[in-house]
This record gives C-alpha cells, structure tokens and sequence, in this order.
C-alpha cells in the first residue's frame, strides 16, 4: 500500500524535471549544443567572445544582429569547443546582440546578450542648445540637451546624472537633471533683464564647453516726447527735432537700438498729416521736421508701430513779419513782393515761396509761384497771355495775404 | 549703265555678308553665354527638390505623440518618418550590395562609421544580406525646443532578412526587434545620431473577431451554412486581361453576371493586375471599378475570388513594402464586402519558382498572407497554384487550397486524392478547361464536341464528390494580349478558345455542362 504512494510522487517529480529541461533547452541547450559562456551582459568595448561545446565536429556559423549592423563568423576550434569572437565593430555598440548559430541552413540555437555602455571610459559630451535668443519676461526659454556618450560613442543609460550649470549676471547656479532615452535636458527661462546666459555642463567629471542664449528686450511700452528747436518762427527754414524719452519694455530694459519710431505730425491749420521717422539709440529715437512756411500749431504723436505710443504734443510756430511792401510797373504788368523782413528786420533767407492769385471778374484763372531771393521775387504777367482790361491779384507769403481789386490793364491791340 | 550694275551688286554683296558676319558674331556670343550659364543647378545645394519616388513603404504607425519637450508639428513628423524610412532603406542597399552609397545622407558622422565598419566585415567575407522592414510602431519619446533633436523608440520592428554568403543563402530570418533612435536635423535631412537595438513589448494578439467566410472542418462556411464554390474564371469578351481599362462597361458585366448565375453557377474569380492598378499607389478610379463589379455580384448573388498581382514577377525583398501597401489600400477598402469569398495571392505563383527562386517567391506569399489578415480578417485567403503538386507549397498558410487543372483528364482522380491525403483544407479546382480551337496549329484535332465531351467528364467528376471547381472561362476571345502566353501564334490561337460562349455570343455544345 506504502509503495502505491510512491508512484504519483514519482511521476511529479519527473514532470517537474521534464518542464525544467524544457526551459533550458529553449534558452542554454539545444540537441547537443551547450553555452559555455555564462554572462548575459557585456561592457561595450570590451572583447566578447561566446564559446559553445558541441558534440558534432561540424563548425557552424555565428549570425549576429545588433544596432547597427548584420554579419556572419566563423568559430575557433579547440577540440568540441567553439570560440566565437564577437568584431569590434558589434562588441562596442551598445544594445541587444540576438545571435544565432547555423549549421546547414538550419537555425540550431539561438539566444541574444546585452551590451551596455562602458561608463569607465572617458565620457564624451554633446550639447545642443536652441533657440539660441530669447525675449526678456517670464515664459520663454531656451532648451538645453546633453548628450553623455562612453569612449565608443554609446549613450550613457538612464539615470546617469548631468549637472548643468548657467551663469546670468552676478548669478550662477546649477542643477542635476538625469539622463533618459540617451540625453538630459533642461530648459533655460529667460529672465526680466536683458543679457546674455551662459551654460555649461558637467557628466562624470567631463565638461562641456559654453553655450550662450541671448535675451532681448521684450516690447516696447507706451513712452514721451518732447521738441527743442532753434525758435518759435514759421520761416519754413529752421528744423524742429523731435526725441522720445528712453522707450523701455515692460521690465525696464531698454528697448533694441534700431527700433522704428514713426511721428506723426498734424496740422491744425489745414488737418495736413506729415510724417517723420527715426530709429532708437539707447532707447532713444529722434526726428526733425522743417518749420512750416506760415503761422500754424502742430499736434505731435510718436508711435512704435502695433506695440507702443506716445502723448500727443502741441507746437506752435508765430509769424515772422506782419506786412510787406509791394511794388506794381506802370502797365501793372511787373510785381515785385519785398523786401521780405524777418523777426530781426534781416532779409529773410533765400526759397520763401510767395504766391500770386490771378481773377478777372471774380473768375479764378491761375496761381503763379516763386520763391524769394535776397528778399524779393517778382512776378511778369505777360500781355500774350492776360489780354483782359481788369485783373485781381491776391499775393500770399510767409502767412500775410494782400487783395488789389480791378488792376487796370491796357487794352492789347489784336 | 553695266558698271553702276556691278556696283550695285558689289554693294549688295558687301551689305550682306555684313549683315551675316554680324549675326554669326551674336551667335556665337550668345552660344558662349549660353554655355556659361549651363552646369549645376544653384538651387541642388539645398535639399528642396522632391524625391517623390516610393522605394520603400513599410507600415509606420505613431503610437503616441506626447512628448516633454515641445509639440510636434505634422510636417516635421512626415519628413521625420520619412528620413527614418529612408534611413533603413540605404542601409538595406548597403548590406544587399556592400557600397556605402547614401549612407551620409541619413546617418550622422559618428554613426555611419558603424554601418562602414560592417561593411569591411562583410565585404571581404563575401557576405551580404537581402533585408527589408515590415512594419514599424513608432513612439515619440522628446522633440528639443528648436526643433533640430527627436528621440523615439520604434517599439517594434518587423524585419525579414536573408543571410547570404560567396551568393549561398545561409539564413532566412523574421525577427521582431526594437529600436531607440536619435536623430538630428542636419543640411535639410533628419540623421540617425545613434541607434540602440532594445527588446521588444510583448505585443497584444487583437481579439479573434467573426469573419463571414470561414473554414470548419474541410468546408467553406458562408452565412454558416456550407457553400460549394461552383464557378468560372471571368473577362468580360470584349476586354480580356483588360477588364478594369477604359471599356469597362457595367452593363456588360450585368449582362455576364446574369448568364453566369442562370446557368446554376455561384462564384466567379477576377482579377486585379499590380501594375494597372497602380502599383504603391492604388488608384481611386481603378477601385471605384472594382466596386461597381462587386457590387454588381452582390446584387446578381454570385460570389468572387480577387487575384490579386497579377502580371507582379518582381518579388525582390527591398521592394516588399511597396506591393504590400498596394495590397492594403485593396483588402482594406472591401474588407467589409459581402460578396468576396476569398483573395487569392497571385495566379499560378509557382511558375516563378525557377526564374526568381523558390525560396523568395514562397518569403513573398508568405510575407503577403500575413500582410492581407491583418488588413481584413472577414474573408479567405487563397494561393492559385498551376497544378496539384504545386500545391502542397504554403499548405499551412492558406485557408483553402486552389489549384489549376489542365492535364489529361485520367490524371484527375489521382491528383485530388493526393492532394486530399495531404491537407483537409478545403479544395477547389480553380481553372480547368479545354480549348475548342481547330485549326493549322493543332491539326485540326480539337473541336466544340471535343471541348463538351471534356467539361462533361469533369462535371461528372465533381458531381461525384461535390467538389468545388472554377473553370476557365466564359467567351471565347478574339484578341490574347502577348503578356499572357507569349507570341507563339499555337499557343495564342488555343488561349482562344477555351469560353463557353464562342466570339458571336453562341453558345456552344460545352455550354451545356458549365455546372452540375
């Protein structure tokens, strides 16, 4: 009865042998094939080299599989056992190795190691580093990614740590990130000064060399303008300059020298708008504007296209002379306008543009114009053109306009 | 009066040949400037031409696209792929011929030395490997801030290689691999800056779902109920091996479809040709005409096998890829359609075997079958083999078997019986037929009786057993395209007349036993 016992016991156990056979054949032992190499894991660069015991006197051939590439070799023989030597080329890059042994066409064993990274060699780094300049403010940054390989040019595994240091002004600090999928990396925020960071890194006492980001000003704000001119004069000869005050950003620095500024200057005369532009120099831009030819006030108002603008000034510009005498021909066909004086009784400079309005009988016929010339200018109505009897003039200059009605003139005999 | 002639002509003359010297001059002055603005295109030293050539086309599938760094933009995700693609391809070339030629397009400085450094290994040692990707799952792990930096892992890697050495194949192999890849915009390309082969997830096996054909116990199941395929081989007369071309006509395939059902018959085979049909890329107008002759047996109630690649001979494993996305964008459009009982690979793919190797060619089929299931899992797959023994190859593969007949009718009980003996998939004599031509090529020996006596013979046979048959072919047809038989004028004027229906639309005496 005791010896019935026995008998499932037995069959267990062989059972249980039989699933463990199974396994190593699988993996360690096929037919008559067994590794003799027991380590699974490799350092790249290392030599490898797998050795199998076989019982055949056939030598089959090693196919290997790994990261890069794909090729065939032959065993050294020593007696039943077979010496494969791993290239150089597959044993120093890192990854899994699936090898396969064939004999005849027929796969008879297959199995794979791991390489991994030989972290005692020197370590190698490679930065990137982009977008290489940024604005002032809170939220951009530029992004810093390293890269630690070993000696042959295998990414260091996870978890390897990578100190990265940045300098920004009196300010340096570093900060370990650790490596995952072949880098680490960081993001480098901007700061509310404008300058320049610069980083660095260090991975298992290697460093990198330095990398800089630029930060710009971030926009411009709303800013001031003033005017300084030579005087207060409608001689349309002087020019008025027109400066902001120091266009800052939102943090305070100064905005990028070269910034347009555009000024726009309104006549409150005749609702004319001239323009005038000019480019920032340490946050300063600067304009001119020649004086206008007659008395008139002008509104002022900068602006930095789509991002900033100024207050709006007003500048006023007084005559420069009251009256002016006028001399007419017998025929009252020369007019000579002058002397021109100005607010110090000198001639006024040369180009003063003095127009004369001609009418017959309220009729508007033409508009002559000339510019002055050592204080005067005349003007010819010639008889082939103005062959009426009467004529009206209206002379206008430097904002004074003088009426004569119903100028005689001789009758043109035809 | 003589003189002032001379004189004239004396200047005429003059004025001509300066007139001439000069336009030589300005010919040649702008045939030198010409010349000089020749050579090379300033704009090739940027990489902006378009290659748009589809060499190599596995199946890319992103499987995720969240990453750390910043989000991708799907321009860049295409050029990413696609510089990926072209990576594995140049290093295929480069393993198949051992000539580094592109490599540096797509592998950065330090990589490619890699790739050289094998290729001294292999190249003396005469080995070279013929290698292509299957499929690829792609999973974004980071994309850097300036967008020149991507790191993902290509979570799994279908790749079939064939190991040769001094031109022996030593290994043909279709492993699973995994990839970790970093690759940087350099010059306009994305190159791999370094690879890492990793094991690959366990991938999961997608749920068995209800396919309305299917295979129980040696028989074809469609609506579960038992269904002998009892058909015929289908052109339409007018357009042989052309039925998808500019004359396709529906209502001559209605027509057709109509004479086919009457005559007690329930299925038909067509077929789509690889190069018709677009190669790579499938062209819409071209399934648009294969929908309208499914839907139209739909509608008549007769079921279909589609052979696919028809007129393909090319098999060469770096071009894989490019049929089996021709065979996805087919499968896939009428993986839901009722009326298809089965693709069926290719016609007669064994007669390949010699020219294009054996080994290759069944890599191809075999390769292509998997391909076809994962697209569409409803119907069955096939392999239209040219005579019984060819079909013991693939056995296992297929779901049913399909061979081509055209023996001596003696041979005929034997040859099934070996092939029941080998496999209780389901069988189908998928051509058979006997030409009815009488004339100088044939000595005058065959004939319409002849013809009927033959189908006769064979319908008894099938009765028999009730076995499932399709024979070739409807009408007789005036013009044979040379592609099909060659341009032996016996073999093309039997290619005639093997129909049912001779060339006026008469039926003839064989019309009588088109089915049992």
């Amino acid at each position: 009865m005791k010896k019935l016992f026995y008998i499932p016991v037995f069959i267990i156990v062989i059972l249980i042998a039989f699933s463990f056979s199974y396994k190593v054949m699988n993996s360690e032992k096929i037919g008559s094939i067994i590794l003799l190499t027991k380590e699974k894991t490799f350092v790249a660069g290392n030599p490898i080299s797998l050795t199998f015991k076989l019982i055949d006197d056939k030598s089959p051939l090693l196919y290997l599989h790994h990261s890069y590439g794909i090729t065939l070799i032959e065993p050294i023989n020593n007696g039943n056992n077979y010496t494969y030597e791993i290239p150089k080329a597959f044993s120093k890059k890192i990854g899994i190795l699936d090898y396969t042994l064939i004999l005849d066409g027929n796969i008879i064993f297959k199995n794979r190691i791991d390489i991994i990274p030989n972290e005692t060699s020197s370590t190698q780094l490679e930065s990137y580093f982009g977008p290489r300049s940024i604005h002032a403010g809170l939220y951009e940054y530029s992004m810093l990614v390293v890269v630690p390989t070993d000696n042959f040019d295998n990414p260091l595994p996870n978890n390897t740590i990578v100190n990265v240091h940045q300098q920004f002004l009196d300010n340096i600090s570093s900060k370990d990130e650790k490596v995952e999928n072949f880098f680490a990396w960081q993001n480098i925020y901007t700061r509310k000064k404008a300058g320049t960071i610069l980083v660095s890194s260090t991975c298992k006492g290697t460093d990198s060399k330095e990398l800089n980001t630029i930060i710009y000003p971030a926009n411009a704000t709303n800013f001031s303008i003033n005017y300084t001119r030579n005087h207060n004069f409608a001689d349309g000869n002087q020019l008025t300059s027109f400066t902001t005050s120091v266009i800052k950003d939102e943090y305070g620095n100064e905005i990028s020298d070269g910034s347009y500024v555009e000024f726009l200057v309104t006549s409150l005369k005749n609702n004319a708008i001239l323009k005038t532009n000019g480019t920032t120099r340490n946050g300063v831009a600067t304009a001119k504007m020649l004086h206008p030819p007659y008395p008139d006030t002008w509104n002022v108002k900068a602006f930095v296209t789509g991002l900033a603008e100024s207050n709006s000034i007003r500048v006023s510009y007084k005559p420069i002379i009251n009256d002016y005498p006028i001399q007419f021909s017998k025929d009252n066909r020369r007019i000579t306008v002058g002397p021109l004086k100005s607010f110090m009784n000198q001639l006024i400079p040369d180009g003063a543009t003095v127009n004369l309005h001609i009418y017959n009988e309220n009729k508007f016929i033409e508009t002559k114009t000339n510019t002055s010339k050592e204080g005067y200018t005349v003007f010819n109505l010639s008889n082939q053109y103005y062959t009426k009897t009467s004529y009206s003039l209206i002379i206008e200059t430097l904002g004074v306009t003088k009426k004569f009605e119903n100028l005689q003139y001789a009758r043109i005999a035809q | 009066m003589q003189g002032s002639l001379n004189k004239n002509i004396y200047r005429g003359i003059l004025i001509i040949s300066f007139i001439a010297v000069n336009a030589f001059i300005l010919f040649g002055i702008s045939n030198i400037l010409a010349f000089l603005n020749t050579g090379a295109d300033r704009s090739t030293m940027l990489h902006v031409e378009l290659k748009s050539k589809d060499v190599y086309l596995p199946k890319v599938n992103w499987t995720s696209l969240e990453n750390p760094g910043r989000p991708i933009e799907m321009p860049t995700l295409n050029k990413i792929e696609q510089d990926y693609l072209d990576a594995w391809y140049v290093r295929n070339v480069t393993y198949k011929t051992n000539n580094p030629y592109g490599i540096e397009d797509f592998y950065t400085d330090s990589a490619r030395v890699n790739i050289f450094e094998t290729i001294k290994l292999n190249k003396p040692n005469k080995i070279h490997i013929d290698a292509t990707s299957i499929s690829h799952q792609p999973k974004l792990e980071f994309y850097s801030a300036d967008g020149q930096l991507v790191v993902f892992t290509d979570k799994e890697v279908v790749e079939y290689q064939k190991v040769f050495q001094n031109n022996n194949l030593v290994l043909t192999t279709e492993d699973t691999t995994a990839y970790k890849v970093m690759m940087l915009l350099e010059d306009g390309f994305w190159r791999i800056r370094h690879i890492e082969k990793i094991i690959p997830e366990k991938t999961k096996i997608n749920p068995q779902i209800e396919s309305f054909v299917k295979v129980e116990k040696g028989q074809i199941i469609v609506n579960e109920k038992p269904f002998i395929i009892k058909g015929i081989n289908y052109y339409p007369q007018a357009s042989p091996w052309d039925m998808f071309g500019n004359s396709f006509d529906e209502s001559v395939i209605e027509k057709d479809f109509n004479i086919i059902k009457n005559s007690n018959l329930n299925s038909i085979r067509i077929f789509v040709q690889y190069e018709d049909f677009g190669k790579a890329v499938v062209k819409p107008e071209k399934l648009e005409k294969l929908k309208k002759t499914l839907d139209l047996a739909e509608k008549v109630g007769l079921k279909v096998v589609v052979t696919l690649f028809d007129f393909y001979g090319d098999y060469s494993i770096l071009n894989w890829t490019l049929t089996h996305r021709h065979a996805e964008q087919i499968v896939s459009a009428f993986k839901d359609h009722k009326s298809i009982i089965a693709w069926d690979i290719k016609n007669e793919p064994d007669l390949d075997f010699e020219s294009r190797n054996k080994e290759t060619v069944k890599g191809w089929l075999t390769q292509m079958i998997k391909e076809i299931k994962k697209f569409d899992r409803n119907h069955l797959i096939t392999i239209g083999y040219s005579s019984p023994e060819a079909a013991l190859n693939l056995i296992d593969q297929v779901d049913f078997i399909s061979y081509h007949f055209y023996k001596n009718i003696n041979h005929f009980e034997a040859d099934y019986k070996m092939l029941k003996k080998a496999t209780n998939k389901p069988l189908v004599i998928q051509e058979f037929g006997l030409s009815s031509y009488r004339g100088l090529w044939n000595f005058y020996r065959g004939s319409d009786i002849h013809q009927a006596n033959y189908h006769k013979k064979m319908q008894e046979n099938f009765k028999k057993e009730s076995l499932a048959f399709m024979s070739w072919s409807l009408y007789d047809f005036n013009q044979i395209p040379t592609s099909v038989v060659g341009r032996l004028p016996w073999r093309k004027s039997q290619q005639k007349y093997f129909g049912f229906i001779d060339e006026n639309g008469n039926k003839k005496p064989s019309f009588e036993y088109i089915s049992y």
